[in-house]
């Protein structure tokens, strides 16, 4: 039965007549309480759609269907529109109504796609083989210590199981979890060949895209910061400005939060926080053994953009008067780290789009956050964020993916590459794959696009995005994907190195292409990409083989479940001599 | 040539039992005035079919033993817990082939050192501990997903529901099987490097403990994220006990999850999703075993007899975590080199006979090689991996090489009635 759209008597369409609705969430997870020990919740905007009992809108569909009990738990059929949540304050309350859960995972679902769809400016779809409008969200999927993003199942698999103290730990009622899984699926549906083997950077960046979704999507709730404030905070909330300086907000406030997220909920994977704060710069850490690993590895680049934060909120809080030594009010020093977190993780979103479609390195991912960052704030003097980026990807010894320019970003295609547009007009540029895939057809060698490798246009994206400062940009970006089926014996004949120890036998795939962004006039501004017979193929190779990609019994494929146990169990691949 | 040794035995004959899928061996040295039997494992988890003896197969196994060894064992090695290995030791209220194998009176018995129920409470070797706790709460698991795997409904699930329940199975804690063990006689429990102990046995004979190596030793080699041990496993350990503690409760009697909250049937429109939740419920509880099962293969204990010029290897189910300590060792990969008599790792798997090992194997050869290679191979085809996937055990490269570089003693030849094999060797 559909649910019943508000009543036109108290409907004034002044006043509601708007996009978008407010509900209420857990601002962390319900082992985080405010103070005399109440709920600690927040509010996240999600359409104003109409919905059916689930919550089911038009991109969420909230099955609580639980396959370890074999059991469904009904939704709310009545009063859906309505937040009956926003003044409770009981936790016992909230994380014993599975209605709540319902609404809980719906609005962080729905809010994070809402930040994907409002950083990229487009529509974002999901990645599933076929095409599909509704991501299927299961809160009490099963009995298990996990959560995880299923391509093949379209859905979000949220599990409990026994806490500590025997109580039953909910995965769904943790913010950053349900951002993390949310986050997974929307880099599937932006970029599905990121689950495909490749250089260690690459596994690492999943995982690590995901982190960095749910940590910026917490931090930007201000009722948490707040409350990792309390200690630094002695009385008429005042915080002296000798307490705001890099240094102490990382000791005497990250820390503490980094110690308190995800505590039980997220069963492990919390620590994302803790070693992004504890990992100390240095670029000794990309060539370690420990970190060739992608749970450990992503690691890194999680915790070049934690620290790249906190340098940010400091810069932010200058102006304010700690550059005079004044204090400042809790409350602000939080919307200032809500708003300083709110901002990067826009940026880091956008960035997707100047990223190539595969065999992405973390340098690649700066170029792309400083491109993206400056195509939209080419003014970045009042605080620096990209030359704050930069010193805080270099303290971890990744250099940007493109050495020609000094700010790091992209290059546009060299003045004396004339591309031709003979034959093709601009409407369908900006929406239709074969006409794109003309445009590489005619422009193939002018773009160093491989002859023998197949070729296939996988995207056409037009957007329009709008800054804070009030600049518009209209560009439409374009994947393309190449594949070249070799056995590792025809290897030395490409130039490419066959790792020690693999058969001549294996059969192999060589992946390459790239991302072209047009402007609005329809012309080529970044060509961003990686050849099928590029060097970095045989770091690709080495990397796939010291992990044992190449063992029989390794998957085609990432699969969530697997891969977040293993990052909570340390796993470690390693090639295999198989008969 | 090697020297030959005062009071060594002077013939061996090693006997293969046909268990189906398992393993079970009689080592028996013939000295000039007695023998001495070691046996090296005795279970299964697919007993064979297609045997003459039909009923209380696996008693006849153990009877066959004690005729084998007249009455008496010297010593039993149990190189791991899986029910493929040690199903055989089970006593079932004294009407199970344990009780037969009790009787044999060994002297010795030698498990590897996760088995030693010292280790999970020792104070002095935390990480020990913790991985020792760890395997503990793994069988915990394995109990549970069995369980679990009889709840998942539907003909799309019977391939998954089988191999959950298969490996399922032959991770349960087999306690029965290990309490026998543990009280028969005094246990040792061993590591790489260790004395296995039986030099008063066995004498004449070199028997060296190639696997499985410590904690210690094996964090040498691997690459651990954790700098801190201690902490790696804790954290193992924790996330084990508590999946342990969150199955069970579910699987067996499951209490309501919100009491008093309305459930029923799924509508129509999600009504598919049922199977979907139902699969990723499977395939995670499958990728849970998988993990656990592996671990419990590497704690696989290796031995190497060596006696005059002769050199058995037995590996058990070692795979490549367990074989990569030893084999980094170049001393070691020498003596490895001359073996002459090799029971197949892990009953033919794609992985537990590194080729590395295989490759190195100086007595391998065609059938006119002079002290040619002796393989033993106890498998049944069909009980794990798939042909398509090239993951089939026995794996049918490694039965191709077997055949053509060794004399091959393969368990799925038997006749009807043949109970054991034996292969004589003249020391």
């Amino acid at each position: 039965m559909p649910g019943k759209r508000p009543r036109r008597s108290t409907f004034d369409p002044v006043a509601h007549d708007v996009p978008t609705r407010s509900w209420t969430i857990l601002a962390q997870d319900p082992s985080i309480l405010g103070p005399r020990g109440r709920a600690l919740t927040t509010r996240v905007t999600v359409p104003a759609e109409r919905l059916e009992p689930g919550p089911w809108g038009h991109r969420i569909h909230v099955i609580d269907f639980d396959a370890t009990r074999n059991t469904y738990y009904k939704p709310r059929h009545d009063d859906l529109y309505d937040d009956r949540y926003e003044a409770v304050t009981d936790i016992d309350r909230l994380v014993h109504d599975p209605y709540f859960h319902q609404q809980n995972v719906y609005a962080i679902t729905m809010a994070t796609l809402g930040t994907f769809q409002a950083a990229l400016g487009r529509p974002v779809s999901w990645g599933f083989t076929s095409p599909a409008h509704h991501l299927k969200v299961a809160p009490h999927a099963f009995a298990d210590a996990n959560a995880y993003y299923s391509r093949d199942s379209e859905s979000l698999s949220f599990g409990y199981f026994s806490g500590q103290r025997r109580q039953t730990v909910f995965t769904c009622l943790s913010h950053d979890i349900v951002a993390h899984e949310t986050a997974h699926a929307l880099l599937d549906g932006l970029r599905s060949s990121f689950l495909w083997p490749s250089h260690a950077d690459q596994a690492a960046f999943h995982e690590a895209f995901a982190d960095l979704v749910a940590l910026f999507s917490v931090l930007k709730s201000s009722e948490w910061v707040e409350l990792g404030l309390a200690d630094i905070t002695p009385r008429n909330n005042l915080i002296r400005s000798g307490d705001l300086d890099v240094d102490s907000l990382k000791h005497n406030v990250l820390f503490k939060l980094g110690k308190q997220f995800g505590r039980e909920q997220s069963f492990g994977r919390g620590d994302a926080l803790r070693h992004s704060i504890e990992l100390e710069p240095s670029p000794r850490w990309l060539a370690h053994p420990a970190f060739q690993e992608p749970h450990t590895r992503g690691e890194i680049l999680v915790a070049a953009l934690t620290q790249a934060f906190l340098a940010v909120w400091c810069k932010r809080l200058r102006p304010l008067g700690t550059d005079r030594g004044l204090p400042l009010n809790r409350a602000v020093v939080a919307d200032e780290a809500a708003t300083a977190a709110g901002q990067l993780l826009r940026v880091a979103i956008r960035a997707l789009d100047y990223l190539p479609p595969i065999d992405l390195t973390f340098g690649d991912y700066l170029s792309a956050l400083l491109t993206a960052d400056m195509q939209l704030y080419p003014d970045d003097s009042r605080y620096g964020y990209r030359d704050t980026l930069r010193a805080s990807f270099q303290a971890f010894g990744i250099a940007p993916g493109n050495a020609n320019r000094q700010d790091g970003a992209w290059d546009p295609p060299p003045r004396e590459v004339e591309l031709g547009y003979q034959g093709l007009h601009f409407e369908p540029l900006q929406r239709d794959p074969d006409t794109l895939f003309r445009f590489l057809w005619e422009n193939r060698d002018a773009l160093g696009i491989d002859r023998d490798a197949f070729t296939r246009v996988t995207s056409v994206r037009p957007c329009l995005r709008v800054s804070n400062d009030g600049i518009v940009l209209r560009e439409t970006v374009v994947e393309y994907v190449q594949t070249l089926r070799v056995f590792a014996g025809e290897l030395e004949a490409l130039g490419i190195r066959k790792p020690d120890g693999l058969s001549g036998q294996t059969f192999l795939s060589l992946y390459g292409g790239g991302t072209l962004v047009f402007d609005e006039f329809g012309r080529v501004k970044f060509h961003i990409g990686t050849g099928v017979r590029s060097a970095r193929q045989s770091a690709r190779l080495q990397s796939l083989y010291d992990r044992g990609a190449f063992n029989r019994d390794a998957g085609e494929r990432a699969h969530f479940a697997g891969l977040h146990r293993q990052r909570m169990l340390g796993g470690v691949g390693h090639p295999e001599e198989q008969w | 040539m090697v020297a030959v040794a005062r009071n060594a035995p002077v013939r061996l004959t090693v006997r293969t039992y046909d268990v189906g899928f398992g393993d079970c061996f009689l080592l028996s040295f013939h000295y000039a005035r007695r023998d001495r039997h070691v046996l090296i494992d005795f279970g299964s988890m697919a007993w064979p079919t297609g045997k003459t003896i039909r009923r209380d197969y696996a008693n006849h196994i153990a009877a066959a033993i004690r005729e084998d060894c007249g009455g008496k064992l010297h010593a039993v090695v149990a190189t791991h817990r899986h029910q493929d290995h040690v199903s055989g030791f089970a006593r079932q209220g004294g009407r199970g082939p344990g009780e037969i194998i009790r009787a044999l009176a060994p002297e010795l018995i030698i498990q590897p050192w996760t088995e030693d129920p010292a280790a999970a409470t020792d104070a002095t070797a935390p990480a020990r501990r913790g991985f020792t706790r760890t395997l503990l709460a793994m069988q915990e698991v394995a109990g549970s997903v069995v369980q679990a795997a009889a709840t998942l409904r539907g003909e799309q699930l019977r391939s998954v529901r089988e191999q959950l329940r298969a490996i399922g199975m032959d991770n349960i804690a087999n306690r029965d099987a290990i309490a026998n063990l543990q009280s028969m006689a005094p246990n040792r429990y061993v590591h790489h490097g260790s004395n296995a102990g039986l030099g008063r046995l066995l004498p004449g004979v070199r028997t060296t403990v190639l696997g499985p190596p410590t904690v210690e030793q094996a964090g040498a080699i691997r690459q651990q994220r954790s700098t801190d041990p201690d902490e790696f496993w804790h954290v193992a350990q924790t996330f084990w006990q508590r999946l342990a503690a969150t199955k069970p409760a579910n699987a067996g009697a499951p209490k309501a999850l919100f009491p008093g909250h309305p459930t029923g049937r799924l509508p129509r429109s999600a009504g598919w999703f049922r199977y979907a939740a139902m699969r990723e419920q499977a395939d995670s509880l499958l990728s849970i075993v998988r993990m656990l099962d592996k671990a419990m293969n590497n704690t696989s204990v290796i031995l190497l007899f060596e006696v005059n010029d002769t050199v058995l290897l037995f590996p058990g189910d070692a795979q490549y975590e367990n074989w990569m300590y030893a084999l980094s060792k170049p001393a070691i990969r020498d003596r490895l080199a001359r073996v002459n008599v090799y029971k197949v790792g892990h009953h033919g798997s794609l992985n537990a006979t590194p080729k590395t090992l295989w490759r190195a194997f100086a007595q391998k050869g065609g059938a006119d090689t002079p002290r040619r290679l002796e393989t033993l191979l106890s498998t049944m085809a069909g009980v794990h991996g798939s042909q398509e996937r090239k993951t089939e055990v026995p794996r049918r490269p490694l039965l191709r090489a077997l055949g053509e570089d060794s004399r091959l003693t393969n368990t799925q030849a038997f006749a009807p009635d043949e109970l054991r094999r034996a292969v004589v060797i003249e020391l």
